[in-house]
């Protein structure tokens, strides 16, 4: 590093000389590049990771090639929390309905096998479009978009537990303490956007999800690939403007800008003697980011730039339902567009969580199935079709890999003789062993792939642990599940961990 | 018999062996047999088997060439061969390449004259003997290697079989492996690189291993075997093939053959397996894995001589400038006198100097001034603080268990003061680590180091795990990591399920080592009883264990006897009652003479004896409310004295070993708890071990309290013992690595071959040897390392060669500059601003969290404390920890994993670290009490001010052109201030749903922010209660209330702005206090529904009276104005008269009678609600209503000058 420009101290508004300085302190680089000098110093202190998508110590989030080449270069993860149940909406099984009420020898929860009642489901299912996939009268705008989806009705996971099969959907491991898969894809690709987060977060006005912020930690790995919350009201991102209760509260844009000037000219007069030193440059950029997101964050939120229509289609002026848990299309809604914005804007990976809190907050439907999907189904219904319509006129939908689903499924009996759980009739607990979710977009190939047993109560054919619908999600997304690692206690590790994984090849086109 | 015995693991090219099976064999080789020996096998076998092959991936067509029989079955199309009729073979049409259907080998054409030898051969009848099958292949490709953690365990030994039968042989290779290699190779076979659920079918012993439902077979059982449950479909679970069931006649021969014993004729010995999984059956080589570098013992170097020996101060300067004279480097010079002492103040203690520190050292000019900061700094309690971070972040110490419920560990922070106290008083390492590991072990067992063993207790731990079993053996999986790579640096925890890949650990090593910690008790929701498996009381003896009893023997009876009392008064009542209500008819009859009732009354009198006395129902209900509730307590109080009781005795969360013979250990196939494999003993770690010998341990029955079974005391003996590897080698280079940054291994966790090797392997071990030497006293090692002329370098990194040559300063050529610690950042900003409080040690300081971290939680807030605000913060070591919920100031700043035991933090640079150092509230706060200070100690003026502000921060004066900076910078903010800061401004600090308790414990002024002086804030209303949270009803509340005066007839206007995100915001007029929520008239603007409405609340329920659309835009000025006279109420927005109220109001209503008195108040929630130019008229008198005083515009720009001297880099880093 080359001796920075001795400045008039006084001249502190000189944005060039600013530059021009952060530039030489990185080497040369001007423009973008300039803001990818957010390194870390001493990141990989556990080691460096391995394998060509190895990001450089120096630059954390800067964009890296793929393995191998694909259109996807961003994903949304629609994680319905809670645990849909997949036999009211997408996967059909005809003689559960007709053996209503029948009994049916069944383990639950790793109990021994109880008598239960057989709970039929209540919805009825049509086929659609030219696939004839088949869904559900719970989500009847969704439904008109089956032929964009690859419905994989065979994935089981390993716990019944909401907290550790949440954190596996989120990161593999059913123990905390390891990355996201937000974390693993932006390791993986960096961002292509330096003004917002590369991993963001949405949650259920009703609450996060269970273990909270565990769920998009990154884990050993560092902080930079940590998701983001991202608030769809107000100021999406924490501390994003002076807080109120200080006695910034009267700050403006124009002053903010004067102390990160001053701090910004004491801060070069601190590096002009410490050459050699490439994390103090950039700690500067870090503070020229932070000022550019002010602008930049709040303007994703800013949807009176859309269309009259466009806010319509994704429910923004729909009511809130008659439950007293419910809080209406629009909250989803919202999210969604605040999300498809985000895509637009090089966001690599948005995570928004439908259903917060507990049980019928969620779409754990111990207390009544149908009043569940009563509750949540319109929540979604209208904003992911509208989603789904937007990213297609977009055509970012070629480029977008969207997942839908949620941490497990539930069982096609009812919740009468409960093992330890809430005793209601018109229940369903929870049921890892066979569950459905659904992908759509960049890579796939719409579709219904595997199958559950008659009633639904386990995946039998074409059987997936999500450990490989990680991997499959990886591969769309043009990482090698197998290549991408990252160096901790003494292991590669991988998002699908040490075991033997196979690609849901169906679902990839 | 040919086996395998001879190939070595290096052989990688396709191995197919002619081998004379059975001895009775006959052996004739026709004319025909030796052209397909010579001939046709090996093109068969290099240009068909990929496909055809019995060990094919994947079988195309559904033909395997594999014997005469397969041949003649062919596959989907047919028979591949007709004996003696070329052309009308499949086999032969297919390589001809005449069909364009059928052309094989589909790539590439075989030559001629391997066409006309296959042709040959089937005119001669296609003869296949039947010893010339393909047996095994193994992959050639360098690059298929299996990956980390894809190997296999070893097998099992598998018993041999005997030679096999010549029918048995043709059995197996005509019938079992044809169908085994259509059916199950596909994704079970020997080849692959990857097997469905770990079944490698490669032979006898493959399937005697099993995948990870364990083995599967057992020879000679088909009903036990898994395989036969699998290919039978009873078990829904295991229906294999899971597509198409097998035929009943396929079964049938599997079922057979599992019943013949299974036998495989090429697999008679383990290690043809072994050939398979690159030689690792065979176990790691121990003898010569004890030569890698780490696992050598410590030999005790001699200190180098050296060029310079002027720079030598003590043999670490001889062993870093030996290196650096080799490369031909010079290192920087001494650090100036100011930066050593900032420097040691960081490293010892985590805190920045005073300037009057600064000073007194530097006008030192005794020539032990040196040695005497030292000594002085690490006699200071701060010292503990900070190195026990250090400690409690490779220990994975938190205070809860994570997880969905996330309780709380009680007593967790006793570990924690027991760490920063063992570093202050200096214990020695190896009593440091008999203590955690044994501490109630040991024959000098202590309160403390029973409090010690908490290390076993303070992990993550699922309390609703999925699998029991599984569970069990991943909390001591936890607790093995943290002692291998804590204690001993090794990454043992990657053997769990196979041998280790890279270091020489056996899997074996692992069951071993988890054989001492076996059987400790598992983690269970904390009592206080004698028989908790997680609390302990710390002093047991005799007479604190009898009068903990006696206590709770009193306290149950104290309950028992109000309870008693209760339950008396209600009987009385109720027996009272029921004489009142006993009509006249039964008065009288009572009344009456037995003799002289009529027959109905003496029906009456029976019926009243036969109610009875007074049932519990009958006795609740004659109780009051408030009464019956006690009962209810009573009962439960009582049901919690028997069951937990905590008394005055002193609880630590501790070690409980289960009584009687430790548990039995197995090996578990793949690490799973339903997969047990051959029993261990408890074993040390055979390649840390002098030799096979050594790693015996010398157990005892049971250690001295007779409650364990010593077995951790052996373990933790073996750690600390001098001839241990690692132990000492470890500890010295966590100290080095915070004194310069990096350590000499890089990976403090990992010694092995996946770490980095040391940068000084020399200096490494002299010091390991010199901190045994030394008594294993830290702070002797302290004291060396900063007497060092190394550590007392210049950070600078100027110099050109150096720079050139070693960029990465790996040879030590000068310090490093290094931002400080999450922690050290939050300390270091309360101790300038002089609020750092000095409160130490118990259970923790909950930092108020922001809403927007709350709101990541499923109960927002559950398992937080609101602590009452003093104006002074402890260090953050004692901030609680609760793995779900970490501040979001320390968190942001890399404070790392709370799960996983953390060697060394990352250290990232983003730019929500600027955001949360320049906006969050707590810096704020803190750079007024900055501020504050600083005026206190340097008077109003600017210059004055500025350079204390300097001299607290930084421990030095700014020079002139820092000085005109500042200045610059503050007369700027002053120009801007005078303007602004005037406003009211109300914000909610709370997400809208949140947990009960937490609520519980919160006033108004928690939960809505706004301005202090003078107003009282209520908590609104809280309703729609599920699953322990709570909703804030947007139409009632919270309401701040100007506290007078109270009026009937006023008015009050403003200008309002509502932020984005802003859901309510509301002027109140004639508001009361009504509980938590009040009553009054409101103005209500709602941005969501774009309305203006006139609500009047009153006994908690809202009534609206009137209501207009209205336009209501972000961040936009509005006028509102509300009046009210008598019963008439009248609302303005906008436009004329908005705020004189001379124009038609928008909204007007009578509220005849509702409420007639009151106070001024203000509504908002969502987002930040501002009010200007408030003027308020009470029965006529005008009030102006201010914010609080945010200060002068002075005071307000030295606060945020503050703040930016926070954000320093100078500030945040250490030369």
């Amino acid at each position: 590093m080359t001796s920075p420009p001795q400045q008039d101290p006084r001249n502190d508004g000189n944005e060039l000389s600013r530059r021009a300085f952060l530039a030489r302190a990185g080497g040369g680089v001007t423009g973008l590049s300039l803001l990818s000098m957010l390194g870390a110093a001493g990141m990989f202190a556990e080691g460096a990771a391995a394998g060509p998508c190895a990001p450089g110590p120096d630059d954390p989030l800067a964009p890296r090639a793929t393995h191998f080449p694909v259109k996807a270069k961003r994903c949304i993860f629609l994680f319905m929390f809670g645990g849909p149940s997949q036999m009211d909406l997408f996967d059909y099984k005809p003689e559960l309905q007709k053996r209503h009420g029948q009994t049916v020898e069944l383990d639950r929860r790793r109990h021994t096998p109880v008598l239960s009642r057989i709970l039929g489901s209540q919805r009825h299912f049509a086929q659609y479009g030219e696939s004839g996939q088949w869904c559900s009268d719970a989500l009847p705008l969704l439904s008109q978009h089956m032929d964009k989806l690859a419905v994989i009705k065979s994935l089981y996971t390993d716990s019944f537990a909401h907290g550790s099969a949440v954190l596996q959907m989120n990161s593999g491991q059913i123990i905390q303490g390891h990355p996201a898969l937000g974390s693993w894809l932006t390791y993986g690709r960096g961002t292509e956007n330096r003004n917002l987060p590369a991993f963001v977060v949405m949650h259920d006005p009703r609450g996060g999800p269970i273990s909270g912020a565990v769920n998009w930690a990154s884990g050993y790995m560092p902080a930079a690939y940590q998701g983001t919350l991202f608030r769809s009201a107000g100021d999406p991102l924490l501390d994003m403007s002076p807080a109120p209760m200080s006695f910034r509260a009267g700050m403006t844009r124009a002053m903010q800008r004067e102390q990160i000037d001053a701090l910004d000219a004491l801060n070069r007069r601190h590096a002009a003697t410490r050459p050699g030193y490439s994390e103090l440059a950039a700690r500067m950029g870090s503070y020229e980011l932070a000022y550019q997101m002010q602008e930049t964050a709040p303007e994703a939120l800013d949807l009176s730039q859309e269309t009259e229509a466009t806010r319509e289609m994704y429910a923004l002026n729909d009511p809130v339902g008659p439950h007293r848990l419910a809080v209406g299309p629009a909250v989803f809604g919202r999210q969604c567009l605040i999300a498809r914005r985000l895509l637009e804007r090089g966001v690599r990976f948005v995570q928004i969580y439908h259903g917060g809190g507990h049980q019928q907050q969620t779409w754990d439907a111990h207390q009544g199935v149908e009043e569940n999907l009563g509750i949540h189904c319109p929540e979604i219904d209208k904003p992911i079709s509208a989603l789904l319509t937007d990213l297609q006129r977009t055509g970012l939908l070629d480029e977008t890999l969207v997942i839908w689903g949620g941490e497990f499924g539930r069982m096609p009996v009812s919740q009468q003789e409960g093992a330890g759980q809430v005793e209601c009739a018109s229940g369903r607990d929870h049921n890892p062993k066979g569950f459905t979710m659904w992908l759509a977009g960049a890579g796939v190939r719409p579709g219904s792939y595997g199958a559950t047993d008659e009633i639904g109560a386990e995946a039998v054919e074409g059987r997936h642990h999500i450990r490989e619908l990680h991997a499959t999600i990886l591969h769309l997304m043009g990482l090698d599940y197998h290549k991408l690692t990252y160096r901790y206690g003494g292991l590669d590790r991988r998002l699908t961990g040490p075991a033997e994984v196979e690609l849901i090849r169906e679902v990839i086109a | 018999m040919v086996t395998f015995r001879g190939l070595s693991a290096a052989l990688a090219t396709t191995v197919v062996v002619a081998v004379s099976l059975a001895a009775g064999l006959p052996r004739v080789d026709t004319e025909a047999e030796a052209l397909f020996r010579e001939q046709v096998f090996p093109v068969l076998q290099a240009n068909c088997f990929k496909c055809h092959g019995p060990l094919a991936a994947r079988i195309r067509s559904g033909l395997v060439l594999n014997g005469r029989d397969l041949l003649l079955r062919g596959g989907d199309r047919g028979p591949a061969v007709v004996p003696g009729d070329p052309e009308t073979s499949l086999l032969v049409t297919a390589i001809r390449r005449t069909d364009p259907d059928l052309s094989m080998p589909p790539k590439q054409a075989l030559p001629a004259e391997a066409v006309a030898a296959i042709e040959r051969w089937v005119e001669l009848g296609a003869p296949w003997p039947a010893d010339l099958i393909e047996t095994r292949r193994r992959s050639d490709d360098p690059d298929e290697t299996p990956a980390v953690g894809d190997s296999e365990t070893a097998p099992l030994a598998g018993d041999a079989p005997e030679p096999l039968d010549h029918d048995v042989l043709l059995f197996f290779e005509n019938e079992v492996r044809p169908l085994l290699a259509q059916n199950c190779f596909e994704c079970h076979g020997p080849e692959l690189d990857k097997v469905k659920s770990g079944l490698r079918m490669s032979g006898r012993a493959a399937l005697l291993r099993g995948g990870e439902r364990g083995p599967a077979i057992v020879p000679g059982a088909p009903e036990d075997s898994r395989l036969i449950e699998a290919v039978r479909w009873t078990d829904a679970d295991l229906s294999m093939p899971p597509d198409d069931k097998l035929s009943a006649e396929e079964i049938e021969t599997l079922t057979r053959w599992v019943g013949l014993g299974a036998p495989w004729p090429e697999d008679g010995s383990g290690e043809a397996v072994a050939a398979d999984d690159d030689g690792e059956a065979q176990g790691p080589d121990i003898a010569a894995g004890r030569e890698w570098w780490s696992f050598r013992p410590v030999v005790r170097p001699e200190p180098p001589s050296v060029a310079a020996a002027d720079r030598v101060a003590n043999p670490i300067d001889a062993f870093v400038l030996a290196r650096l004279e080799e490369q031909g480097l010079q290192p920087n010079p001494r650090a100036d006198r100011a930066t050593l002492v900032r420097r040691a103040f960081f490293d010892l203690l985590g805190l920045p100097p005073t300037a009057a520190d600064v000073a007194s050292f530097v006008n030192d000019e005794l020539p032990d001034a040196w040695p005497r900061l030292i000594d002085s700094l690490l006699a200071r309690p701060e010292y503990g603080e900070r190195w026990g971070r250090h400690w409690l972040d490779v220990v994975r110490w938190a205070q809860t268990d994570g997880y969905e419920r996330d309780a709380e560990k009680p007593f967790a922070w006793r570990y924690r003061d027991w760490v920063i106290d063992a570093l202050n008083r200096d214990m020695r390492y190896d009593r440091f680590v008999l203590e955690q590991l044994a501490g109630d072990e040991l024959p000098d067992a202590t309160a403390g180091s029973i409090t010690a063993t908490g290390i076993y207790r303070i992990g993550v731990w699922d309390s609703e795990p999925d699998d029991i079993e599984q569970a069990t053996f991943d909390e001591l999986d936890d607790q093995l990591r943290v002692i291998a790579e804590g204690f001993m640096g090794v990454t043992l925890g990657c053997a769990r399920c196979h041998d280790h890949k890279f270091d020489p650990f056996a899997q074996e090593d692992y069951y071993s080592t988890l054989a001492f910690l076996n059987n400790v008790r598992r983690y269970a929701t904390p009592r206080f009883s004698r028989d908790s498996a997680t609390l302990r009381m710390l002093d047991s003896s005799r007479e604190t264990v009898q009068a903990w009893e006696q206590d709770r023997t009193r306290r149950i009876a104290a309950c028992s006897e109000e309870l008693k009392q209760l339950m008396t008064l209600g009987r009385q009542r109720a027996a009272q009652s029921r004489r009142d209500a006993q009509s006249a008819d039964v008065r009288e009859a009572q009344a009456t003479a037995e003799d002289r009732r009529t027959p109905e009354q003496a029906e009456l009198i029976a019926a009243a004896v036969h109610a009875g006395p007074p049932t519990d129902r009958d006795i609740m209900e004659a109780l009051s409310h408030d009464e019956g509730r006690r009962v209810a307590d009573l009962k439960l109080q009582i049901e919690e004295l028997h069951k937990s009781f905590e008394g005055n005795a002193t609880w630590a969360l501790a070690v409980q070993e289960a009584r009687g013979a430790a548990p039995d250990t197995h090996v578990l196939i793949r690490g799973r708890a339903s997969a047990p494999a051959q029993s261990v003993e408890p074993r040390f770690v055979q390649v840390l071990s002098a030799s096979d010998e050594a790693a015996r341990p010398v157990l005892t029955e049971a250690a001295p309290n007779g409650r364990s079974s010593g077995r951790r005391l052996a373990l933790a003996q073996w750690i600390v013992s001098p001839q241990h590897p690692t132990t000492a080698r470890v500890m010295v280079n966590r100290i080095w690595q915070h004194h310069f940054g990096r350590g000499l291994v890089a990976t403090p966790n990992d010694f092995g071959h996946t770490g980095t090797p040391p940068t000084h392997p020399e200096l490494l071990d002299w010091l390991a040897s010199e901190f045994v030497q030394r008594g294993w006293s830290l702070k002797a090692m302290h004291r060396l390392i900063l007497t060092s002329n190394t550590w007392c370098m210049s950070s600078r990194a100027e110099d050109a060669a150096c720079l050139e040559r070693d960029p990465d300063n790996t040879l030590l050529w000068r310090q490093s500059l290094r931002r400080i610690e999450a922690e050290a950042v939050r300390d270091s900003v309360l101790a300038v601003a002089g609020t750092l409080s000095d409160e130490r040690g118990g259970r923790g300081f909950f930092p108020r969290l922001s809403r927007e971290a709350l709101a990541g939680g499923s109960r927002p807030g559950q398992g937080w404390e609101m602590q009452p605000d003093t104006g002074r913060e402890p260090r953050s070591v004692y901030c609680f920890v609760k793995r779900s919920l970490l501040p979001t100031l320390l968190e942001v700043l890399d404070y790392g994993n709370t799960s996983l035991p953390v060697g060394a933090r990352s250290i990232t640079t983003l730019a929500s670290q600027a955001l949360i150092l320049l906006n969050s509230e707590f810096m704020g706060e803190q750079a007024a009490a900055f501020a504050a200070r600083v005026q206190r100690e340097a008077g109003d003026d600017p210059d004055a001010q500025i350079t204390r502000a300097f001299e607290l921060a930084l421990a030095r004066t700014p020079d002139e052109a820092e000085l005109g900076i500042a200045r610059d910078l503050f007369r700027r903010e002053v120009a801007d201030f005078a303007t602004t800061g005037r406003d009211l401004v109300f914000r909610a600090r709370l997400p809208s749903r949140v947990d009960t308790a937490f609520l519980q414990q919160l006033s108004g002024a928690d939960l809505l922010f706004g301005p202090r002086d003078g107003w009282t804030y209520l908590r609104g209303s809280w309703g729609n209660s599920y699953n322990s949270t709570l909703e804030l009803d947007r139409a009632a509340g919270p309401v701040a209330l100007r506290a007078e005066p109270a009026f009937g007839d006023g008015s009050v206007s403003a200008r309002v702005s509502l932020r984005a995100g802003c859901e309510v915001a509301a002027l109140v007029l004639r508001g009361a206090v009504d509980g938590d929520t009040f009553s009054g008239v409101e103005a209500v603007l709602d941005p969501r529904a774009g309305q203006l409405r006139l609500v009047v609340q009153a006994d908690g329920v809202p009534t609206v009276l009137a209501e207009a659309p209205v336009e209501l835009l972000p961040e936009t000025w509005h006028e509102l104005r509300l009046q009210v006279a008598g019963p008439r109420l009248s609302v303005w927005l906008d436009g004329q008269g908005a705020l004189d109220g001379e124009g038609a109001p928008l909204l007007e209503a009578t509220a005849e009678g509702a409420v007639s008195q009151g106070l001024f108040g203000v509504r908002a929630w969502g987002e930040t609600l501002r009010l200007a130019d408030v003027h308020l008229v009470a029965d006529g008198t005008p009030l102006s209503l201010q914010a609080d005083d945010p200060g002068t515009p002075e005071q307000i720009a030295l606060q945020s000058l503050c703040l930016m001297l926070f954000n320093l880099d100078e500030f945040l880093y250490v030369d």
